[in-house]
């Protein structure tokens, strides 16, 4: 009874795994004044797509914030736990915190969670800290991976964005050549 | 049990004290005919302790004596809130001043268990309870004002005057609890500082649960809840805090007063601490609608008020004002302080002119 028990478990999160790596798309380009995050529209499961207005996009106060994508609950649930507790910072505070406290906050939280129950959620930090004037990009899987980096993306569409970024990506774009680099991702990501 | 009793003529009765107290006293009365139906009489033995049976009128009298006591007739007067004043009614007795002092010295002439019984009533009488004492710091703590405008709300309060080397800005009376909601205090600053930190965790728990923000008058409940269970737990004390609770409820100005006991009401305009009655009775005078409609208004009602008991001067006022639709703002307001206080300091002036 025990074996099948454990056979099971592996199944569902190799099930899970397989999701991580999804038909969610997320981008994140950090230029020198600005951050750009976006994401894909689609809400669903895999090919079964039920909400094409997703909003997968969170604030985080007044100068961060995030887009997420994996498993359909554990996304939103601790993105807005997240998302509180960096408000009650400020009110505790009296100040908000910082882009890279917000990030390094989130990973602690990915990386406490992961061995206390399965919470499948990758996401793209973005924000801009006021006292240094500079724009961060900070790149989290659930696996509590936390890395700092011009570019990211996440999901199946990823495999061709880094390629495309790699070659075109510039800091000093302005936001309407950003956008335009956007765009030029997206009709990457739709060829496969 | 027979007991012997010297009546005030100076004889020497044998009264049986087997009968229940107001029995044995009705007989001696019986006796000795020249009392006065309303005197109260008691026994006292000879070396001056009071039997006390007036006040166990219903209790069987052999438990006081011993067998064959020689006792005394005493004349009780007085009553139970004030003492008693015991006079025996043997000349001979009545003269002797030590005797006397024993008799109405009732610390050493009670027995023992009589003796504890009635410094345990005393104590329940006089003691102050905890939340009492709770209170009472409340009003040793400096003085807050809070004002409800039509679309402002006022927090004024009291700053103390700061030793050279402190830095002012470490002392903060006025906090916020979330964007729409502020509150000020007095009394005791950790207790307040730990009430203010399980009420900002409770707002920020509150939009995560139900994706609203918290109305004033549920976080209020909220920490008054707080302050009740402090009252009612062993080996804890109450907080020794009272919060003066503003916001908007959705463009709803409020104001709610909480107490150390963990009660809460709504106010149009109160004060707490220090000197609070006298701000209050200001504020009972001066405040109406008309008299708060704008902002500007509000600020100079909560400022005036203030003014009352503290010395004037915006070195010593603290001043937050939040108005509807908008973050709370603190400490902008010195040119309207300095602007009363001139006003003030010109009325003042004014009045000995007939």
């Amino acid at each position: 009874m025990r074996k099948k028990k454990r056979i099971k478990k592996s199944l569902v999160i190799l099930q899970l795994l397989r999701t991580t790596i999804t038909m969610e798309y997320l981008i994140g380009m950090k230029f020198n004044n600005f951050v750009l995050l976006a994401h894909d529209n689609n809400g669903g499961r895999d090919i079964l797509v039920m909400k094409q207005d997703q909003q997968k996009f969170f604030k985080l106060d007044e100068y961060a914030g995030m887009v997420v994508s994996g498993e359909a609950g554990d996304t939103v649930y601790f993105s807005e736990f997240i998302q509180k507790n960096v408000v009650l910072y400020r009110i505790r505070n009296g100040y908000s915190m910082s882009p890279s406290a917000a990030a390094n906050y989130t990973r602690h939280e990915l990386a406490e969670a992961l061995r206390q129950k399965v919470n499948i959620v990758n996401l793209l930090l973005g924000g801009f800290d006021k006292t240094s004037n500079t724009p961060s990009l900070y790149f989290m899987d659930y696996l509590g991976t936390l890395a700092e980096v011009p570019y990211g993306s996440h999901g199946y569409g990823s495999y061709f964005t880094y390629s495309l970024l790699d070659r075109l990506h510039r800091p000093d774009m302005t936001q309407v050549e950003a956008e335009d680099l956007l765009l030029k991702m997206d009709s990457g990501r739709r060829k496969y | 049990m027979l007991i012997r009793v010297l009546l005030p003529n100076g004889e020497e009765g044998i009264f049986n004290a087997d009968c229940l107290a107001v029995s044995l006293l009705q007989a001696i009365r019986r006796r000795y005919s020249d009392l006065a139906p309303d005197e109260t009489i008691d026994l006292c033995s000879i070396a001056g302790s009071m039997k006390e049976l007036s006040q166990s009128l219903n209790d069987n009298a052999a438990q006081f004596f011993t067998e064959r006591e020689l006792c005394l007739v005493v004349k009780v007067s007085g009553s139970a809130s004030s003492s008693f004043a015991y006079t025996p009614l043997l000349a001979e007795y009545s003269m002797n001043q030590e005797f006397l002092e024993i008799l109405n010295h009732k610390s050493e002439s009670v027995p023992k268990s009589r003796r504890k019984s009635r410094a345990l009533q005393t104590a329940r009488q006089t003691e102050p309870s905890k939340v009492e004492y709770a209170q009472e710091a409340v009003k040793k703590g400096s003085t807050a004002v809070a004002v409800r405008g039509k679309d402002t709300v006022v927090l004024a309060v009291e700053k103390r005057a700061l030793a050279k080397l402190q830095d002012a800005r470490t002392v903060r009376k006025i906090c916020s609890l979330d964007d729409h909601v502020c509150l000020a205090f007095a009394g005791l600053t950790a207790d307040a500082r730990v009430l203010v930190n399980k009420a900002r965790l409770e707002c920020q728990s509150h939009r995560l649960t139900v994706e609203d923000p918290v109305t004033v008058e549920y976080i209020t409940r909220y920490v008054a809840k707080v302050c009740q269970r402090y009252t009612q737990r062993s080996g804890a004390r109450p907080f020794g805090v009272s919060f003066l609770v503003v916001g908007f409820d959705q463009g709803t100005p409020k104001l709610y007063q909480t107490e150390p006991a963990g009660t809460y009401h709504e106010w149009k305009a109160n004060a707490t601490g220090r000197n609070a009655k006298t701000v209050r009775e200001f504020l009972e005078k001066y405040y109406t609608e008309e008299s708060t409609q704008t902002r500007d208004e509000a600020i100079i009602l909560a400022v005036r008020g203030l003014l009352e008991v503290v010395q004037s001067g915006s070195k010593n006022i603290e001043l937050a004002v939040m108005e509807k639709g908008k973050k709370i703002e603190i400490e902008k307001y010195i040119q309207h302080i300095e602007k009363i206080r001139e006003e003030e300091a010109e009325k003042k002036k004014k009045k000995p002119h007939p």
